[in-house]
């Protein structure tokens, strides 16, 4: 884990439901989203887990 | 929108315009108005009759847009208008304006291979909805005659783009979801070809006609795509307008959605994840919410929603523009004229000079009706319709045979429409009404809230080929069938979720299997706790998915299929009012709406039913015909035979017409009827509505009374209802008696007891039935009736909520169950090979009109290879000793041949003569080997002399050369077969006569020797006793008994209680079986095939005997044994 970031801009929002009749369903809401730092990454909320992610491609 | 009154618009009409085709009295007042304040209408809609694609029924999204306070509401379903007119009555009563539309499949090119794209089309108009129906009617293939093309239209319809250009007018046009063309353009970055694909459409459709649809899902490039279309339709001039592509009302629906997903694609959730949405956000959303939504993209883009809404004032329940039907007058006459011209005529062939005074009275009254509401052209039509029956019935019965020369109705009319006189007098209902007392006012009065059905009953064969003539006749885009949507029930729900979900087949069958049909799939989770093996699932993994979504999948339609007869004819091209498309039986094409839309629009309707007994008895009277030599006329018969009434007042009516049923049998013995009349009361008093109104009881008990006393006077509610109540002993029986009794006791008019009817049968809102009720005792009151009384009459009313036959239909249906009970006491072998060869149809399966056959002395004969033809047949001497012959099993009915089989091997022995043994046959006939098989099972080729081990050992021998996939064989060739040696030929002890029983249920359907409880007795306790003591024991008594269970049924009006009917070698015995019984015990209950019971044996006077169950045991046979599943019946 870097040290942290400042989001500048969303670029994109888009939501996955999936997997809903397994063990572990997902339920996640995606950004895909431009840092201070230029870089363009794409982060998800787990509402599962009520938890914050990075994407790792 | 403003309404006009209903007077106002009744003067608007045109002067030609029959009253009955006026607009609905209930134009709600509160209609909700668009406006600047309006943020936002949904115009991209699926309910669920986008087949298995949209979630939720258009009840649940008509009242979740009213919830959220929308006020335009449109449905675009896919490739149909299944459910339009249900969502515009739907939201019409909700204050909603609805918008007619569809989301269509477009090919770029004329051609199946061509790829499609999706475009959602809205009728702004008049105009634009008949483009809307055509557009359609072509997308399913109607314009196609070549079976392969309309069997793939059928399945998957489109439409080349070309023919939007020719059916533009009073469409507008959005460029559809992400499946559309010009989005997914778009989405694939090639630009130019999206401006050039909607410019097209600009040309085609107009600029002000065409806007770009937005679409934002928080699917994964929905953003891009939508700021790149609204570039584009800057780019070309056009506007910009959001949608929903809502596929379910609320978010959790989204699992069935993706279940129904994984259905229609033949896969499992875990194998469907291309194809399944990617998220739940495909649900109806607030209006505001979806406003600010689109306003990130584009200011006009929920703005211009409100606006397209505002232009599309096509409103379905008002403007669909249809007609009346009415013939091609070329004498002058004016409809009202010809039809009392013609009418006038037929009554003078019809009634005596005393007679014609009094039917010439009721001729006038019917006429005057029939002008009023502008009916005389629709019964015109129907006349001619008739005519062409008659054409029909000739052509297909032949002029020469006995059908023939039978004196036979064309068909036989049932229904409302036997009271009418003109139906009578015109050829569309063969009983007079004067003669069976026929009241009126059901099928016409002077309000007619409905217009009238008229309901015909032919054979199978003759309406097979009327439908065929009518398409000849009035060409396939003025006649259609009406649709019938089946929807999905406890087991269907259950195998496609599961399916979907991967749980075992083998598991999910077996639920199915006890979960019977009686349940609804609402009742899924009560069924699950039933059993203990699946009680502890209710919560496991993918099981829970199961008890959650199956309820929610009940009542969805799984398709579009045919009404079992109603066809509707226009006058005017029935595409311009609602779309056609071939059906799934070739040469038949079926609109896309069901009964109930039909008749929301005010079309006439003529049902053309198939009545598998009209087959049956026409068949016997051609086997009369051939074995006797007599042409029966069944209308000249003696309608008064005490032996026939004798038969049936003992019970002894399996087989017979409408009164064969475990019920029927039950209380015939008590009701003793001994007329046409009686059996019209007999024929409508075992249907839910009397039932659950409380007319069964006092009806017999009155009977019983009467036959004990001759002098008793029955008491009527009220005594201005004798004339009305007589004949049914003082109890509502017939439907025509709720409208009499509203009328008389309740002060209602014609219309409005009628209203109140149809409010019943449609099950309307507890409230509107609460005013009926106020209404109807209040105007009880006012005549005198005490409260209680008209309470007890009310309620009696009020059991017609459910089915209830008018007393028309059953005087109709009472003449046929006497005709039926007459053959089968006078020839009975004809009689019971007729039945045998138009199965399925009645209460009983073929194995147990076997064994009633063989109860009066006829022989049922197994197939013999060279004797049997494809179906059955009589055969005199079959047994001599027999006092009535006997009939010969077909070779159609043996499993694994089949009638194509059958015609194989009939059409070889006509050729080449008979077969002279099991090398011969095979050789002849190149059936596949499993058929040939079955034949040996079944004893066919027991005449050559070995036994049935021994002839299966030998076709063994005949090597590869035998095993074909198909029945068909090249004319002149011969198959090549190893010859087989004596020394490879062993003598082979023959199956024993359990094994041959057991082979002739599997694969016979029927035991022609023997009953297994032959077999199974043997095993039993000395106590248990057979059918045939039970009538001799006293009443009460405490009995065992024994058998076959060939019928299970649990009717809604019995509170919980399950019937079953068992059937041992000496006859039949019914069982009741308590509502906590069947919950203890209901695997036993559901799916035991033989049972042993202990109980009570329970006698009124005369009645049969039913057994009060205390205990039941299931008896489990020793070798293996499938006897057909006992029918479930509701």
């Amino acid at each position: 884990m870097g040290p942290p970031h400042t989001v500048e801009r969303i670029d994109e929002v888009w939501r996955v439901v999936d997997e809903w009749w397994r063990t572990k369903p997902v339920t996640r809401n995606y950004y895909r989203v431009s840092l201070d730092d230029g870089r363009l990454v794409t982060l998800f909320h787990d509402e599962i887990v009520d938890g914050w992610f990075l994407q790792r491609y | 929108m403003v309404w006009p009154d209903r007077e106002t618009q009744l003067s608007q009409m045109a002067p030609d315009t029959p009253r009955s085709m006026a607009p609905r009295a209930h134009v709600p007042s509160d209609l909700r108005q668009l406006d600047d304040a309006t943020p936002y209408v949904e115009l991209h809609l699926h309910s669920c009759f986008s087949m298995l694609s949209g979630a939720s029924h258009i009840e649940e999204l008509a009242e979740t847009a009213q919830l959220l306070g929308y006020h335009a509401l449109a449905l675009t379903d896919s490739n149909g208008l299944y459910g339009a007119m249900e969502f515009a009555q739907e939201l019409k009563a909700r204050g909603i304006q609805s918008i007619t539309g569809l989301e269509l499949s477009v090919a770029e090119e004329d051609d199946p291979e061509s790829p499609r794209a999706h475009l959602t089309l809205l009728a702004e108009t008049r105009a634009g909805y008949r483009n809307l129906c055509r557009m359609i009617s072509f997308a399913h293939g109607l314009l196609l005659d070549e079976p392969a093309a309309k069997d793939a239209r059928r399945k998957e319809p489109w439409i080349h783009a070309a023919a939007l250009r020719d059916h533009h007018e009073g469409l507008i046009v959005l460029t559809g979801c992400r499946q559309g063309r010009i989005p997914a353009l778009v989405a694939e970055e090639r630009l130019p070809e999206a401006c050039a694909a909607l410019e097209e459409l600009v040309r085609w459709f107009g600029r002000d006609q065409v806007f770009v649809e937005l679409q934002d899902n928080l699917v994964y490039g929905d953003s891009g795509r939508n700021r790149a279309l609204v570039q584009l339709a800057e780019r070309v001039g056009v506007g910009v307008v959001g949608t929903g592509n809502v596929h379910y009302h609320v978010r959790e629906r989204h699992r069935l959605q993706d279940v129904m997903t994984a259905t229609r694609h033949r896969k499992t959730l875990e194998q469907s994840h291309r194809e399944r949405r990617p998220n739940d956000e495909f649900y109806l959303r607030p209006p505001a919410e979806q406003a600010e939504r689109f306003a990130a993209y584009h200011p006009e883009a929920a703005r211009n929603s409100v606006r397209i809404a505002q232009r599309c004032q096509f409103d379905l329940t008002e403007d669909l523009g249809y007609t009346l039907p009415s013939p091609q007058m070329s004498t002058g006459q004016t409809p009202d004229e010809r039809l009392r011209e013609v009418c006038e005529t037929a009554l003078r062939g019809k009634y005596t000079a005393i007679e014609q005074p009094r039917a010439t009275a009721r001729l006038n009254e019917e006429l005057r009706l029939i002008s009023k509401h502008g009916l005389s052209g629709f019964f015109l039509i129907y006349q001619e319709v008739f005519e062409l029956a008659e054409e029909v019935a000739i052509e297909v019965r032949g002029k020469e045979s006995a059908r023939g020369k039978a004196n036979l109705p064309v068909g036989r009319g049932r229904g409302s429409s036997v009271s009418s006189i003109a139906c009578y007098l015109i050829g569309l209902s063969h009983i007079d009404p004067l003669k069976s007392n026929l009241f009126l006012g059901r099928f016409l009065n002077e309000e007619l809230y409905s217009l009238p059905d008229i309901d015909l009953d032919f054979p199978r064969d003759i309406r097979e080929r009327l439908i065929e003539r009518v398409y000849e006749r009035w060409g396939k885009d003025h006649a259609a069938l009406v649709a019938a949507f089946p929807t999905y029930r406890l087991r269907s729900a259950v195998r496609d979720v599961g399916k979907a979900l991967a749980l075992p087949l083998v598991e999910l069958s077996r639920f199915s299997r006890l979960a019977t049909q009686h349940h609804t799939a609402a009742d899924m989770r009560s069924e699950f706790e039933r059993y203990p093996e699946f009680a502890n699932r209710v919560d496991a993994p993918g099981w829970r998915d199961l008890v959650e979504l199956v309820p929610q999948l009940s009542r969805m339609p799984r398709h579009a299929s045919e009404h079992v007869g109603g066809m509707v004819i226009a006058s005017e091209p029935l595409i311009d009012c609602v779309p056609c498309q071939p059906a799934a039986w070739e040469g038949r094409y079926v609109c896309q709406w069901d009964k109930d839309s039909i008749d929301d629009a005010r079309m006439v309707k003529i049902d053309f039913l198939a009545l598998g007994m009209l087959s049956a008895v026409e068949e016997s009277i051609e086997l009369i015909a051939e074995e006797q030599g007599r042409t029966l006329d069944l209308s000249r018969i003696d309608f008064a035979d005490s032996d026939v009434y004798d038969d049936i007042c003992n019970g002894d009516t399996v087989g017979i017409f409408q009164i064969e049923s475990r019920a029927q049998i039950a209380m015939l013995p008590r009701s003793q009827p001994r007329n046409i009349d009686d059996l019209a009361v007999q024929v409508a008093i075992v249907r839910p509505g009397p039932i659950v109104g409380g007319a069964v009881n006092p009806y017999v008990n009155r009977r019983v009374k009467l036959r004990e006393n001759p002098g008793y006077v029955v008491e009527m509610p009220h005594p201005d209802l004798r004339d009305v109540l007589g004949e049914t002993l003082g109890v509502v029986i017939f439907q025509e008696q709720v409208l009499q009794v509203a009328e008389i006791m309740g002060n209602f008019g014609a219309g409005e007891a009628e209203a109140f009817r149809r409010a019943m049968s449609r099950k309307r809102s507890a409230e509107i039935m609460e005013s009926y009720r106020a209404k109807f005792l209040a105007g009880s009151r006012a005549n005198g009736v005490s409260e209680a009384v008209a309470t007890r009459v009310f309620e009696n009313l009020k059991g017609f909520a459910e089915f209830g036959f008018p007393k028309s239909h059953s005087v109709s249906f009472a003449l046929l169950a006497y005709q039926t009970a007459w053959m089968k006491r006078y020839y009975p072998v004809e009689f019971f090979c007729g039945l045998f060869n138009n199965q399925p149809m009645g209460f009983y399966p073929p194995h147990v009109l076997t064994n009633d056959a063989k109860r009066h002395g006829i022989s049922v004969v197994r197939p013999d290879i060279n004797i049997s033809r494809v179906t059955c047949s009589v055969e005199q001497d079959a047994h001599e000793q027999l006092e009535h012959g006997g009939v010969r099993v077909g070779l159609g009915y043996v499993r694994q041949v089949g009638e194509a089989g059958a015609a194989v091997i009939a059409a070889e022995r006509e050729r080449g003569g008979e077969f002279q043994s099991l090398f011969d046959f095979v050789q002849r006939t190149g059936l596949a080997r499993r058929a040939t098989e079955s034949l040996i099972r079944i004893g066919a080729f027991d005449t050559f002399g070995m036994n049935r081990r021994e002839l299966l050992w030998q076709l063994g021998l005949f090597g590869d050369g035998l095993v074909r996939s198909n029945l068909r064989i090249p004319k002149q060739r011969q198959l090549q077969l190893q010859l087989s040696t004596q020394q490879d030929a062993v003598p082979l002890a023959n199956f024993t006569a359990y094994q041959r029983m057991a082979a002739d249920y599997e694969l016979l359907g029927l035991s022609p020797d023997s009953h297994p409880m032959t077999f199974l007795r043997p095993a039993l306790g000395e106590g248990v006793q057979s059918s045939r003591h039970l009538q001799s024991l006293p009443g009460n008594s405490r009995v065992s008994v024994a058998g076959l269970v060939v019928c299970r049924q649990r009717p809604q009006t019995a509170r919980g209680v399950v019937f079953l009917l068992l059937e041992d070698e000496f006859g039949m015995v019914n069982v009741m079986v308590s509502k906590e019984m069947d919950e203890e015990q209901a695997i036993l209950v559901r799916t035991a095939m033989f049972l042993e019971v202990e109980g009570v044996a329970e006698k009124r006077a005369g009645e049969q005997r039913t057994i009060v169950a205390t205990a039941l045991r299931e008896i489990i046979p020793t070798e293996a044994l499938l006897t057909p599943e006992g029918k479930n019946w509701g």
